[in-house]
């Protein structure tokens, strides 16, 4: 789609500002201002925003900005390596059922139909809350990234499919190219603005999903945004507002970050089928 | 229109309808096994209970059929769950899975239904408003706003909801479906569960009410410039005829099948938001379940969500083949 | 009514105790409120060594005050209200009204062999009478201090074996049969049968049978004379209607449908329960103890504790029994609520696993010498971290017992907090210091262990937490562990950890602490595998000892052997606090249960609510 020149440097210079940002939420806790393990010893809990701290501190006197800064990183480190992880099974996936065909493809075609009926987050709280120790980082990555890929392969499948058709694959399968050669050199470039799209829309997605299981009691990282609001949950009455306000407010810019950067991605590249959606 | 082409294609739907039981089947299991292969069972609470020795409960376990093969335990359930008996709670004593459930599921479709219905209606009003007056400024203010709430975590706007309307303003209660001392049916007793649903529907119908507005939206910039709307406006159709008559009709159409997939979401918010209001409904009851380790309950709770889930897929694809006569084939 | 053992007035009740640590003030709990004073606002001047008062240690030092004016508070409410007799109803209170509790988890089942969660027990008691209910000073020796319930009166054999009811003519069950004789039989057998799988029969085991005199005559036959034979026979025994229960077998009984819709003979009736919602009950009006004093009582099913909390600071429930500290602000501010203090018999403790993990032939390479874990028990500043963790709701513990359940407690001897001494006792067995290490080793053995604590308890966690640091200071490597719970339950009981921080709630006369720390427990409650024959020799002799003052001195005597030989830290004792509504009259709140009294509860009639 052809778009005015000073739009598209538009949109390339707030894609560029929606990264910075990102880039500074991974190295933001290291540059917070007190240290997450300062608590425990004064008797200055629940202290309310303040100069001194900007978004006052928790139960065990630790200050809240320093503790944001820290699940903001870990929230999306987890977003994004579990949206790399479904990206990267759902893109072999749906290019392989739709490169080989037939039967083959009709068969994994119904899985994916049948894993992404499977009420995933249902399965994946009571996976959380049973296991015995709460989840590392690494063991919830792959736990979402490993059922997050179903709709993923769908959509590499129908794009893929609908590529195969076009004239020059045509072509370029009559010149003899191998399949593998066809997939790596011709398909793949044309799928990047769309995964592109899904990533960003993915890792907004991912957080959410991650805040909710945290805040059900599902065992998990003690640091991340969703254990904050679960821990904030405990804290009732209004008294101690910023404990819920805070944490929820860097949810919300995160999200709203990626969900403008698939959005202008996706008015750069124009893949219509993906949306950003609230949590499934 | 072609009339030859049946209306719904019957072997479609039977093998539609096949796997929609294949997924009730394997979430079943899932829970199954999930529940089974982990430490602890129904009975492990009674272990820092004060009274009980360790006698007593080993031989709890012992009858309830702990020490056998966990596969004959699969078998002797999935028998009991095929015939339809979804056995008795281990967490609530002298009452089946089924009659549990079904003391629970109506509160939550309550919920899910006034969320699911009035979000449609408001999604599709707004994005409807959206398209026609595209670009605009005021479009592109509202497409802001609504990007700023598909953003926000639901059960966080819940909390802020109690927060402000329930605890700093009290207005509305925090939580639960009915006060206790409003009983029997009448117009007081509707007017205090109106008032017991206010904050959870909002919270819940604030997000998806945006995420269809957004949808919405973009069908009806794609529809606005088509050609037969051109004609109608050149044959001098008023332009609210235009809309409301011949786009509105294009326009609603993508957005009628993405209801269906819009099932799993709205059940993941709901479970969020009856945690967050109390509400007497499958998301405690879950909770419930698997703390107390109660496996009939929990396989019991994930049929019928993953049930749920399948049948909203199900009619997505019967609306969506009705609607869409090149899928009848 | 003959009283056989010792002369019981010489000792009618427990008296609370003076509290002469720095800091537990609020510690003094119990039953009169005369004890729950200054303290906090020593507590909290005491902590602020400079003159200048910062900010923050202001706004703690307000905190602590409003917390001593709440106590007062309800001090004076509480006294006002004690002229309401417990047990058999007096006129005077005001009957009517509609209070609504807040529970945190739905209820299961209304069995009293059963039941198994505090829930369940605030509806059963309320519902089921026993034959008579210990008094408010938790007596267990003798009858002293009993109220009369099912039994108006009881006559002891001579030699003490046996015990004879007198049912009260009057009493009736609710749907309208006459108590008899027969199913106080039915509900010992039901209790005790093996088939029945009672979790509640442990303090039945000396009761060899209960057999029917007449109708209104039920004798108790015991198995060997001891000074707790009254409360055996009644304190967990809820007389149950033989008519309505026994075409089911036993084995069954559990889990009919029948235990979902209690009948008992208790002041209140059970009306209704929604699942997840709520469960109704409502004044007996027809009682033969007299009709409860509310109307009605609605118990109402949040999703968690913070949901509860959330329900009484919003008006649509009016009590819910544990408040947290960070509470206690928002409570200060609303004038239809106050703070209420209840006894809570509960205390935490770090046991150590004596026996090598999933293996209880061998010895613990670390904590099975004793001079360890003196050394971890002197390297905890319990006092610092109670205070850091529950303010002003909590005081370090004095052993396996909260103080107000041992008479003498401060003559018990405590470890000391003294890390200098904990470092040098470490040295003196070979744990060392490696060069530039900061974990002490011994024959290549680091100094490490964890220290598993439940997800359930936030409280429990932040104290865990605060001990890593402690232990570090002394070159011990401990980490905290957050299992699920449930896992957590069966690791303990298979003996898979290191070190567990655990909470008791205790029963009255402590009869639960042989099951808990005591060799018999092994296998059980006694996750540690502490087993001591002085020990288990003392609390017998405690238990056998007819006298009070002589029982108490044995009580001191137990303590001070587990407490010397440290088979965990003795960490503390929280005080427990509710918000209730302020127009609620409460009778003086016994330490087993803040429903212990339900049925006197009343509601103020200058204060009436609509739903009133």
């Amino acid at each position: 789609m052809q778009r005015p020149p000073v739009r598209a440097l538009l949109l390339r210079r707030s894609v560029l500002l929606l990264l910075a940002f990102m880039l500074t939420i991974l190295v933001a806790p290291y540059f917070a201002p007190y240290d997450l393990h300062s608590g425990l010893v004064s008797q200055t809990k629940y202290q309310p925003p303040s100069s001194t701290h900007v978004m006052g501190t928790n139960t065990l006197d630790v200050d809240l900005f320093s503790l944001v800064l820290k699940g903001s990183q870990v929230s999306l480190i987890i977003a994004a390596s579990a949206t790399a992880i479904s990206l990267a099974i759902g893109l072999a996936y749906g290019m392989i059922s739709a490169m080989v065909g037939g039967w083959f493809e009709t068969v994994l075609m119904r899985i994916t139909d049948i894993s992404f009926s499977l009420p995933r987050f249902l399965i994946l709280l009571a996976v959380s809350s049973i296991v015995s120790e709460p989840l590392s980082v690494p063991q919830l990555i792959l736990l979402i990234g490993m059922t997050g890929w179903f709709e993923v392969a769908r959509l590499t499948r129908g794009e893929v499919g609908s590529l195969l058709t076009r004239d020059w694959v045509l072509a370029a399968q009559a010149t003899g190219v191998s399949r593998a050669r066809l997939a790596a050199r011709h398909i793949f470039p044309h799928l990047v603005p769309i995964l592109a799209v899904m990533a960003t829309l993915g890792i907004g997605h991912v957080i959410v999903l991650e805040a909710g299981l945290m805040f059900l009691g599902a065992g998990g990282p003690q640091s991340s945004l969703g254990s904050l609001l679960q821990s904030a949950s405990g804290i009732s009455g209004w008294d101690h507002w910023w404990l819920v306000f805070f944490p929820g407010i860097a949810i919300v810019l995160i999200v709203l970050a990626c969900n403008a950067l698939g959005d202008a991605l996706r008015d750069v590249f124009a893949p219509e089928q993906v949306h950003a959606w609230p949590t499934t | 229109m072609l009339r030859s082409v049946p209306l719904i294609s019957v072997p479609r739907v039977l093998s539609r309808l096949a796997q929609g039981l294949l997924v009730v089947f394997i979430s079943a299991s899932v829970a199954f096994g999930l529940m089974r292969s982990v430490k602890g069972d129904e009975f492990s609470h009674l272990l820092d209970n004060t009274n009980a020795t360790a006698a007593v409960i080993a031989s709890l376990r012992d009858d309830a059929g702990h020490n056998t093969p966990i596969l004959q335990q699969y078998g002797s359930w999935m028998s009991h769950v095929v015939r339809g008996d979804l056995l008795t709670s281990k967490a609530y004593r002298g009452q089946t899975v089924v009659s549990l459930i079904g003391a629970v599921l109506p509160n939550t479709l309550l919920l899910m239904s006034l969320a699911f219905f009035s979000s449609l209606a408001l999604g599709i009003g707004f994005g409807v408003w959206q398209g026609v007056n595209t670009d605009s400024r005021s479009d592109r203010i509202a497409s802001s706003i609504t990007l700023g709430i598909i953003s926000m975590p639901d059960f966080w706007v819940a909390m802020i909801l109690i927060l402000l309307l329930a605890l700093h303003w009290p207005r509305l209660p925090t939580g639960g479906m009915s006060s206790t001392d409003v009983v029997g049916f009448s117009w007081q007793t509707l007017h205090d569960r109106t008032r017991h649903l206010v904050l959870p529907w909002l919270s819940l119908t604030l997000i998806n009410a945006a995420a269809f507005a957004r949808y919405q939206r973009a069908a009806m910039r794609d529809v606005v410039g088509l050609q037969f709307l051109r004609t109608a406006r050149a044959k001098g159709v008023p332009e609210s005829v235009v809309i409301s008559n011949h786009a509105l009709r294009v326009a609603v159409l993508p957005l009628v099948t993405i209801a269906g997939m819009f099932f799993p979401a709205l059940l993941v918010g709901t479970i969020l938001i009856e945690k967050v209001f109390s509400w007497p409904g499958m998301s405690a009851l879950l909770t419930l379940a698997v703390n107390k380790r109660d496996y009939p309950l929990v396989s019991g709770i994930i049929i019928v969500g993953s049930a749920m889930t399948a049948l909203g897929s199900f009619l997505a694809d019967v609306v969506r083949e009705l609607l869409d006569p090149r899928l009848r084939r | 009514m003959r009283l056989p053992c010792g002369d019981p007035h010489q000792w009618s009740r427990v008296t609370p105790v003076a509290l002469t640590t720095s800091f537990p003030a609020l510690m003094s709990i119990t039953f009169n409120c005369v004890n729950k004073m200054i303290a906090p606002l020593a507590v909290s001047t005491a902590d602020t060594p400079s003159q200048v008062m910062t900010r923050s240690k202001r706004a703690h030092a307000t905190r602590s005050l409003w917390a001593t004016l709440l106590l007062m508070m309800a001090c004076t409410d509480s006294k006002s209200a004690t002229s309401v007799a417990s047990g058999a109803s007096p006129s005077g209170s005001p009957t009517g009204g509609h209070v609504v509790i807040a529970m945190p988890v739905d209820f299961d089942r209304f069995y009293p062999p059963s039941a198994d969660n505090a829930a369940d027990f605030a509806v059963i008691h309320a519902v089921f009478d026993k034959l008579a209910d210990i008094g408010d000073s938790l007596n267990t020796i003798g009858d002293a201090g009993f109220v009369p319930q099912l039994a108006s009166a009881w006559q002891w054999a001579p030699d003490s074996l046996s015990i004879a009811f007198k049912l009260h003519p009057d009493a009736r069950w609710h749907d309208g049969q006459p108590v008899r004789a027969a199913d106080v039989q039915f509900t010992f057998r039901a209790y005790t049968d093996p088939k029945s799988k009672s979790v509640n029969s442990d303090y039945l085991s000396n009761i060899d049978s209960v057999s029917v005199k007449d109708s209104l005559t039920a004798v108790v036959w015991f198995k060997r004379r001891m000074p707790q034979q009254f409360f055996q026979a009644t304190y967990s025994m809820y007389i149950m209607p033989a008519h309505r229960l026994s075409k089911i077998p036993f084995g069954s009984l559990a889990d009919d449908s029948l235990t979902q819709t209690p009948v008992g003979s208790g002041r209140f009736r059970f009306a209704s329960r929604v699942v997840l919602q709520n469960v109704e009950l409502v004044a007996d009006s027809a009682n033969y103890r007299g009709r409860a004093k509310l109307d009605r009582v609605t118990f109402s099913v949040a999703s968690d504790a913070s949901a509860a909390i959330l329900s009484v600071f919003g008006g649509e429930s009016d009590f819910y029994e544990k408040l947290r500290v960070e509470d206690l602000p928002t409570v200060a501010r609303t004038p239809s609520l106050r703070a209420q203090s209840f006894s809570q018999s509960g205390y935490a403790y770090l046991t150590f696993n004596l026996h090598a993990r999933n293996n209880p032939k061998a010895p613990n390479s670390l904590f099975a010498d004793i001079n360890v874990r003196h050394a971890l028990s002197m390297a905890i500043d319990r006092s610092a971290s109670t205070r850091m963790v529950l303010d002003t709701f909590g005081a370090p513990a004095i052993g396996p017992s909260p103080r107000a359940l041992v008479v003498n407690a401060n003559d018990i001897r405590q470890i000391p907090y003294d890390p200098a001494h904990a470092r040098a006792l470490l040295d003196s067995v070979g744990w060392l210091l490696p060069k530039g290490g900061d974990v002490r080793m011994k024959n290549g053995v680091p100094l490490a262990f964890q220290i598993a604590v439940s997800s359930s308890s936030q409280n429990r966690q932040t104290f865990a937490n605060s001990m890593e640091g402690q232990f570090r200071n002394v070159g011990v490597k401990a980490t905290v562990r957050v299992p699920e719970m449930t896992v957590l339950r069966e690791e303990l009981s298979a003996g898979n950890f290191d070190t567990y921080l655990g909470m008791f709630v205790v029963t009255p006369g402590l009869q639960g602490l042989a099951g808990a720390w005591g060799t018999r427990g092994i296998g059980g409650r006694n996750f540690g595998g502490y087993s001591s024959k002085p020990f288990d020799a003392k609390i017998d002799s405690a238990l056998s000892a007819f006298k009070a003052p002589v029982a108490n001195q044995l009580w001191v005597h137990a303590m001070q052997q587990i407490v010397d030989d440290a088979p965990a830290i003795w960490l503390f004792e929280d005080v427990n606090i509710g918000v209730i509504h302020r127009r609620i009259l409460l009778p003086p709140m016994r330490a087993d249960g803040w429903y212990a009294h339900l049925a006197d509860w009343s509601i103020d009639p200058a204060q009436r609510l609509k739903r009133d």
